[in-house]
């Protein structure tokens, strides 16, 4: 029961990992993006007669007769605008993301009093569940008045996630009887398409390509990938890997779901972020915008946003509808006026296929599999790439290397040197003994990567043309390692092993790492 | 920042949450079968099928407003409903400016409870004779007329997909008229 337990608890507090700066910045993202895109507004619902007012049954606002007044309508717009400036500048954090989900929660229940519930409860229910993360503990007004960092917790993420699965899952397990058929003569993905298509409009982008697909193992497999995605969706709650590639399947889910339905589901991106891989993407960003950052959470700040944004409520009478209940920001509101473009289609154009592209990058991101706690002597702090000594394939392409690295950038040592030791035994999992199924890269941070990221690291350290191989860090890294692996597992097979491990040439000497305390010693 | 599991007592609430959140979710879909509650944990599913060579059919709606001499005039919904979001008119229309069909009350799925608990409320007659006064606001304000009664005509429409031209066949296939006469049938 304790092992249980344990187990329990070791994936409630450590599914994904939390830090102020990643919980800071993806709660910025989240309040910034409804700024500038479009804040939830409620008071459009007053305008209309207590006929239409037909809430859902099981609803928090069922026992009203009608709608409430204009004023009081009013008042929880200004209201949710205020709490979502607080939530961005991390202004008494977490009661703002608290109040922010109950007050969008009871505006949508007003909303979706005209028949129809519109599916975003996962982005409104976020502020809430993340309120106990101490999302508010960096780049916020609170930390500053507190003077300390406050304290982090990762079970938010984990339940979120769980969620987010269960959303999935939700919209899959309908269909799990009825599109998985495995009868060619009915199609479900089409039966959307063509609804879509002459009921509601729905004949833009690839929507006509797709129409004039008649291929019933074409459909049938489209009714098959979209039941097996969001039914297994909540088994990747499993590993974090797993659930990352699938969240990373998400977005390419949503942009297909635009190009081909032409239905948009942006609001769920900011919740996506929040699972995105903080931990390695803050070390990357830009020391001035994380100044930036920190300056404008601040009572200044604040103050600002509010300025910049409660005018807007002066024109709320003066919107379409439709600009006032879906796109009420700067941006919408000036689309509006022009009136030619329809502002919520050319947001989901720019939004999805730029999600996707984020999302190729964040899933090519290179993963350290683990760091030394010192770094290597007798590096000079340049990058080692160490190698299965006897390996004929590995062998080659360091000599690859060596040819090519004419500024001496990189240092060698292969994994069976007491050098690779250290490394291996830094990163176990990855290590399967005595096969060398990776090679590894330590940088000059002491970081350790492996498979085809320790390649495509390495290569691109080359410098020259061989930049241009960065393109590949496009390629989601779990597809990238299926193709490394399946080498790593025949090279001793396809081009055979040496007798013995490699020995640096005297010329190569200088750039071998032959023992790890410094000295020169040849290795293997 | 700091890391950890807390105390005991802190453990088995977190365990308990997560261990009770996931028969709550399962319970939800459940209920989604008889009426879909709100706030939930749901996304749209939409597990229809269409047959690979045949037709869809799909029921289309129009307004038409009628005045007192009996003249017809076809109502722009967009102009009418202009402070409901497009997605919304269909449903608004289908329940006949909630004037034609009611609220729903609901017994709630307490075993042994069944009729005695029940949740939602009616409209009342004063409320729904304030819906049929907007209605002929809204109507003299968009078409400058004084309409009596109101249309929601339905058309089924099907589309024969797999056809090259495609071909579509309209048919009235109902008529709900709603009286704007204060205290009208």
């Amino acid at each position: 029961m304790s092992q249980l337990g344990s187990k329990i608890d070791r994936w409630i507090h450590g599914f994904l990992p939390a830090t102020a700066q990643g919980l800071a910045l993806s709660r910025i993202f989240f309040a910034a993006f409804f700024l500038i895109t479009g804040i939830p507004t409620f008071s459009w619902v007053s305008r209309n007669p207590p006929g239409f007012f037909d809430p859902p049954t099981l609803s928090a606002v069922t026992f009203l007769p009608t709608f409430p007044p204009a004023w009081a309508m009013q008042a929880l717009d200004v209201f949710i605008c205020v709490l979502l400036v607080f939530v961005l500048v991390g202004f008494k954090t977490k009661a703002s993301s608290v109040l922010l989900t109950l007050t969008w929660l009871l505006g949508n229940s007003f909303r979706y009093s005209f028949g129809l519930i519109d599916h975003t409860i996962l982005t409104v229910i976020a502020p809430l569940v993340m309120a106990f993360s101490g999302w508010g503990a960096a780049y916020s007004i609170d930390s500053k008045m507190r003077k300390a960092t406050g304290e982090i917790e990762a079970w938010p993420l984990s339940l979120l996630a769980l969620l987010v699965g269960f959303g999935f899952f939700s919209a899959g397990f309908p269909k799990l009887f009825v599109w998985a058929d495995f009868n060619l003569s009915t199609q479900g993905a089409r039966s959307w398409l063509v609804t879509g298509w002459y009921r509601l409009g729905r004949n833009r982008l690839l929507a006509p390509l797709f129409l004039s697909i008649n291929n019933p193992y074409f459909w049938e497999m489209m009714d098959l990938t979209a039941v097996t995605f969001e039914t297994t969706f909540i088994f990747s709650l499993v590993k974090r890997g797993l659930f990352r590639t699938y969240l990373f399947i998400a977005v390419m889910f949503h942009l297909a779901n635009l190009l081909m339905l032409n239905i948009g589901f942006i609001t769920i991106l900011p919740v996506y972020v929040i699972f995105a891989p903080w931990e390695r993407i803050v070390p990357r960003l830009p020391r001035g915008l994380l100044r930036a950052v920190d300056r404008l959470t601040s009572v200044k700040g604040m103050v600002a946003v509010l300025a910049l944004f409660l005018p807007l409520y002066f024109f709320e009478d003066s919107v379409s509808i439709n600009t006032a209940a879906n796109a009420f920001s700067h941006l919408g509101i000036a689309f509006d006026r022009i009136g030619v473009l329809d502002y919520n289609w050319v947001l989901g154009l720019i939004l999805h296929p730029l999600a996707a592209v984020v999302a190729l990058i964040l899933a090519g991101m290179p993963r350290a599999l683990a760091q030394r706690a010192a770094p290597m002597q007798g590096t000079a702090g340049n990058p080692v790439v160490l190698f299965d000594g006897v390996c004929n394939l590995c062998n080659a392409y360091v000599d690859f290397l060596i040819r090519r690295d004419r500024r001496h950038r990189l240092m060698f040592a292969s994994l069976q040197s007491e050098a690779g030791k250290l490394v291996t035994q830094a990163a176990p999992d990855a290590a399967v003994p005595d096969t060398f199924y990776t090679m590894f890269l330590l940088d000059s941070d002491g970081l350790i990567y492996g498979r085809s990221d320790a390649i495509l690291k390495s290569v691109t350290l080359l410098g020259g043309w061989y930049r241009i191989l960065e393109l590949l860090w496009l390629f989601p890294r779990p597809l990238r390692d299926i193709g490394y692996r399946a080498i790593a597992r025949l090279r001793y097979r396809l081009f055979g092993t040496r007798q013995s491990c490699r020995v640096p040439t005297p010329q190569e000497r200088a750039m071998f790492l032959v023992d790890f305390s410094g000295s020169a010693q040849p290795s293997g | 920042m700091v890391m950890n599991y807390g105390t005991t007592g802190r453990r088995w609430a977190l365990r308990l949450l997560f261990i009770v959140l996931v028969p709550c979710l399962l319970l939800q879909l459940k209920i989604r079968d008889d009426t879909e509650p709100f706030p939930a944990i749901l996304l749209p599913s939409g597990a229809s099928l269409i047959k690979t060579r045949g037709s869809y059919s799909g029921i289309e709606t129009e307004c038409v407003a009628e005045d007192s001499t009996g003249r017809k005039y076809v109502v722009p919904v967009a102009a009418l409903l202009n402070a409901v979001p497009t997605d919304y008119h269909p449903y608004v229309l289908n329940a006949g400016f909630g004037i034609s069909r009611n609220r729903m009350v609901r017994h709630l799925p307490i075993p042994f409870l069944a009729n005695r608990v029940s949740i939602g409320r009616r409209r009342t007659p004063e409320q729904i004779d304030e819906t049929r006064a907007w209605l002929r606001e809204r109507l003299r304000e968009t078409l400058g007329i004084d309409a009596v009664r109101i249309h929601v005509l339905t058309y089924e429409v099907t589309t024969y997909y797999s056809e090259v031209p495609v071909r579509q066949r309209r048919e009235l296939q109902g008529d709900n008229t709603i009286e704007l006469r204060a205290g009208g049938a």
